[in-house]
């Protein structure tokens, strides 16, 4: 194998292990994100209700 | 400002993250396999910048469980039963990260996918012990039975950390060593490479610690919340 050869080898490997890391991560810190945005939302829903309930109270 | 501050740490991260992946690739120079003529260029070892912040931020979340296990057994508090569940889960997410970015350093570097050799073999039995954690969790339905055996199997299963982290230290092993007690094996420019990822590695993980644990207490008051409108 020349050295060349050998590089872009192990380039693929390189550029695999920098590819699945930052795409798990991002994929974690999205999937984080929207489940908290819909924990929001829910919490909105519920501050409603409990404003409409002590209203008609 | 004071509520937001795991998001700013997580920003931080993927800023550091950057300034790293600039660094391995157009600062650090590329290494030569040593004891060879000619020399051979090592382009694998650029893994190493990564891979290694992501191993040592996976003990620190090991940690945390450990240490919140200590707490739910001392202070008899939930919060620490989730703190410990949730750091579990997170150095478990950077364990995995670990074992792929070293598998695939494994194959282009010794030229093959797997070998039992300590750090390896100690390090997979660490990835299995965690993988047990959420088996043991699961099955216990008594949320307080649950919180005391995890936070006891959480403090044994950190036992293989230090055993991990020794082991290519004490017992011989083709896995390198590049910091011991003679310092840094590797040139400054390397060095600030690898630190500036470290750095990165760590904030993100602190600050994805931090947004997953309070999203885990907004649930359980939410439902709480809920019950307490719905009877």
């Amino acid at each position: 194998m020349t050295e060349i050869e050998r590089v872009v080898d192990a380039s693929r490997y390189v550029a695999a292990a920098y590819s699945i890391l930052w795409v798990a991560l991002v994929a974690y810190v999205v999937s984080l994100g929207s489940r908290v945005s819909r924990l929001q939302r829910e919490l909105a829903l519920l501050a409603e209700v409990v404003q409409r309930r002590g209203s008609e109270k | 400002m004071r509520r937001n501050w795991p998001l700013y740490l997580v920003t931080i991260g993927g800023a550091l993250a950057l300034a790293a992946i600039i660094g391995t690739f157009f600062v650090a120079p590329i290494t030569v396999i040593p004891d060879t003529e000619p020399p051979i260029l090592n382009f694998a070892q650029k893994i190493f910048y990564f891979h290694v912040p992501v191993a040592l931020t996976s003990f620190i979340m090991f940690a945390v469980t450990a240490v919140a296990g200590v707490l739910v057994l001392v202070k008899k508090d939930k919060k620490y039963d989730t703190l410990g569940h949730i750091s579990a889960e997170v150095a478990v997410l950077y364990a995995v990260l670990t074992m792929i970015t070293g598998v695939l350093w494994t194959r282009a570097e010794w030229g093959v996918w797997w070998t039992w050799e300590p750090r390896l073999t100690t390090y997979f039995i660490l990835l299995l012990l965690m993988g047990g954690y959420f088996m043991l969790r699961s099955s216990v339905e008594d949320p307080n039975r649950r919180a005391r055996f995890s936070a006891v199997y959480g403090i044994v299963a950190f036992l293989d950390v230090p055993i991990s982290f020794l082991s290519i230290r004490l017992i011989q092993s083709v896995h390198p060593v590049v910091f011991s007690s003679k310092g840094a094996a590797m040139e400054t420019n390397m060095l600030v490479t690898f630190l500036i990822g470290m750095a990165a590695m760590v904030s993100f993980g602190i600050g994805l610690l931090v947004i997953r644990f309070r999203e885990e207490v907004a649930k359980e008051e939410l439902e709480y919340l809920k019950n307490q409108i719905g009877s």
